[in-house]
């Protein structure tokens, strides 16, 4: 085998068996699972409400919480990961041996993937006991919608290691990669609110900042691993197969291009912390 | 020093960005150079040649325009579409974001001929032709027809004489009322005499449920699917400028049946299901009756043009989407609804009539019953559906429409799943799992540490 793909094995390896042995990641499991709960008991007061209740793939939106949760965790424990190795000095010990940035961010990005896969199997048992317990959907629906979403979680944690390789202290990458999520869901969410109001009843004064705020969302549309996340959850929604392909290929491109500046911001700021 | 010089480096580009998205949106409020200052309307219209559209959506006639600041018109493939060149004064008006035009003030139509190119090349010529919308069930509701050439002629004759009838039945009305009048005022005076009778108040007569606009002279367009180029000539066969438009014809891209779901408990909120990857989530306690629609496929960005042209922004962010819309109701007597359980008939039902009948006294609701005439004198059912009582078995269930000659029409499937009304602390209560796996996962490796160390 390519020494370079059996260290990237081995970074990945390690990174997964050190997160698998601590206790937080059960505990962010746990918090998917509550709040896909949540989303499940909303679609049965619904129906309890309303008659019926009518979507293509009604096990999405509470999968899609749960993945949520685990890719954002995923993200900072990337981005930490990273930060602490550098800051701590291991980073640049580990690059006087043959492991080289290509092959570092690729075997970190394994191990995100390989986290976010284990996650997906608790994810995946406690969507099929809730179908069992409501009848809401079936195991190929929840197979589907799990392989989907796990393939869309790519973009997050593509973002937390990109950004943990533009900072150099743990403190300064955890407050960048929240501080953005934090911007990015804002932007988005104030939008979709805004647009959605009539413009007849809104102040004048408000139309330029609303203005502003349409263009933002326009760019973060781009540049957000949400907004990736979101077009196929949206695509799955309606159970459309070309967009959904269409958001993966996006999410899977937009991976690849925040790894390839991860690479090369470490190629250019060095591993020293 | 080198860290000020970094922090003065994100500052500039921080202002350069918030500079760029200012100038941007700029731009992009300024829009076009009719944009007025808002509230005043006539300030910055300007006097233009549009063209004035009525444009068939799938059952109705929508009607809308396009100024010379919006350069492309989108319609259906295969349907006629009304065009006409007209001049009237034009503004954007940016509470509703979307040109107007101020048709009271000015509309004067434009002798000429529309041009459709494809390429480079004439693929045809039109000439204004005379036209009358015809709304069979009235404007509120049901689909709208364009009637052309010799149709018109019978078409308009018997509007005048529906009209003309109905105006008689009016007259007869006032006369009937006058006498009616006249008896209540002697009935009223003397109601205990012996063999004076209470008079019947005459009905007021309906007007004719279809209506005819007046006849008029357009270009009527039916195009095949394609892009084209739309130009208009005037009379000296000269092209006018602002005139050229792109020109979008589409089709629809499916075919299927719709449905509109009235549960039982909230008979005024049905819901569509368009699409056979929808579920139908319902408790197994529920009734819901079903109503059959033709529905067709289209781009959902060309289909919003259709009805909002004028908004430069309509259809934004849809350009990809698909969007099904219900066309025409399915004469629905031909058909059965079957419901199949793991390939097994469960049950057939076939449309019949309802009644939604309030429950009498202080109890709140009402009841849905089937419609019985004799019961019901003088009344019209509220709908026709086919009733379908869930299956008290929860379990995934299929519903097909049955022709009349037993097969399953193509489209109609749709999967509905009797749902376990489970609570809250039940679907919270497997949380334990991933705790369980954690504690053993991480305890075992703990316990291995410990003894590695003994």
């Amino acid at each position: 085998m390519n020494i370079r793909i059996k260290q990237i094995f081995l970074i990945g390896r390690k990174g997964f068996h050190t997160a698998f042995y601590s206790f937080g990641l059960y505990f962010v499991i746990v918090i998917g699972y509550i709040l896909a709960g949540l989303a499940v008991n909303t679609y049965i007061q619904t129906i309890t409400e309303e008659g019926l209740l009518i979507n293509s793939k009604p096990v999405s939106l509470p999968l899609y919480l749960a993945v949520m949760v685990g890719a954002i965790y995923l993200a900072i424990a990337a981005s930490v990961s990273i930060s602490r190795e550098r800051e701590s000095g291991t980073l640049e010990v580990l690059f006087y041996g043959p492991v080289d940035v290509v092959s570092y961010v690729s075997g970190k990005f394994l191990e995100q993937l390989w986290l976010s896969g284990f996650m997906l199997l608790f994810y995946i048992l406690a969507m099929l006991i809730f179908c069992f317990l409501t009848n809401i959907g079936s195991l190929l629906d929840v197979l589907i919608s799990a392989v989907f979403f796990w393939g869309l979680t790519f973009s997050i944690i593509s973002f937390g290691i990109l950004i943990s390789s533009i900072t150099k202290k743990i403190r300064v990458s955890i407050l960048w990669l929240v501080g953005l999520f934090i911007l990015f869901l804002a932007i988005s969410w104030g939008d979709s609110l805004t647009s959605g109001l009539d413009p007849q009843v809104i102040p004048e004064i408000f139309l330029y900042p609303m203005s502003m705020l349409s263009i933002l969302a326009k760019i973060t549309n781009w540049i957000s691993p949400f907004a990736y996340m979101d077009r196929g959850m949206q695509a799955l929604s309606v159970w459309n197969v070309v967009s959904c392909i269409t958001s993966l290929l996006y999410s899977w491109f937009y991976s690849l291009v925040l790894l390839g500046l991860a690479i090369f911001s470490l190629q250019r700021k060095g591993v020293r912390g | 020093m080198k860290r000020d010089k970094s922090i003065i480096q994100r500052l500039l580009l921080g202002l350069l960005i918030m500079a760029s998205l200012s100038f941007a949106t700029l731009i992009e409020a300024s829009g076009s150079s009719t944009t007025p200052a808002p509230g005043n309307r006539s300030f910055r219209s300007q006097r233009e040649m549009v063209y004035a559209l009525v444009l068939f959506d799938g059952g109705k006639y929508q009607e809308t325009f396009s100024p010379s600041e919006i350069d492309t018109l989108y319609m259906m493939a295969g349907v006629n579409n009304v065009v006409s060149a007209r001049k009237t004064d034009v503004y954007y008006w940016p509470l509703t974001k979307e040109y107007k035009a101020d048709w009271m003030e000015s509309n004067f139509p434009q002798n000429g001929t529309l041009e459709i190119m494809k390429g480079n090349k004439l693929f045809k010529l039109f000439r204004p032709a005379e036209y009358v919308l015809y709304y069979p069930q009235g404007t509120s509701e049901g689909a709208t027809e364009v009637k052309t050439g010799s149709a018109i002629t019978a078409i308009v004759q018997k509007y005048k004489s529906d009209m003309a009838q109905y105006y008689q039945k009016v007259l007869d009305y006032y006369k009937e009322y006058e006498r009616y009048n006249q008896l209540m005022a002697r009935y009223a005076n003397e109601p205990q005499k012996p063999g004076n009778i209470r008079p019947v108040e005459p009905k007021s007569p309906n007007p004719p449920s279809w209506y005819l606009t007046q006849p008029d002279q357009a270009f009527l367009l039916n195009l095949p699917q394609g892009q084209y180029i739309l130009r208009f000539k005037d009379q000296k066969g000269r092209v006018v400028p602002r005139s050229e438009r792109k020109l979008i014809c589409f089709g629809p891209s499916a075919r299927g049946i719709g449905y509109e779901i009235i549960p039982r408990d909230k008979w005024t909120y049905p819901m569509n299901s368009n699409d056979q990857s929808e579920k139908i989530l319902v408790l197994k306690t529920q009734a819901i009756y079903l109503k059959l629609f033709v529905e067709l496929q289209f781009n959902e960005h060309h289909y919003t043009k259709i009805a909002q042209l004028a908004s430069p922004s309509s259809g934004k962010g849809l350009e990809n989407r698909l969007r099904w819309v219900h066309v025409s109701p399915m004469p629905a007597t031909r058909y059965q609804v079957a419901i199949f359980k793991n390939g097994k008939l469960i049950g057939k039902v076939r449309e019949k009539p309802y009644f939604v009948k309030q429950r009498p006294g202080y109890a709140l609701g009402y009841d849905i019953v089937e419609f019985i005439p004799k019961d019901h004198p003088g009344i019209a059912p509220n709908f026709t559906a086919f009733k379908i009582d869930m299956p008290k078995d929860s379990g995934s269930y299929f519903l097909y429409l049955l022709d009349a000659n037993g097969k399953a029409v193509p489209g109609s499937e749709r999967n509905v799943r009797i749902v376990k009304k489970t609570g809250l602390p039940l679907l919270l209560s497997i949380f334990f799992l991933p705790l369980v796996a954690g504690a053993g996962i991480v305890g075992t490796r703990l316990m291995k540490i410990r003894n590695s160390q003994c």
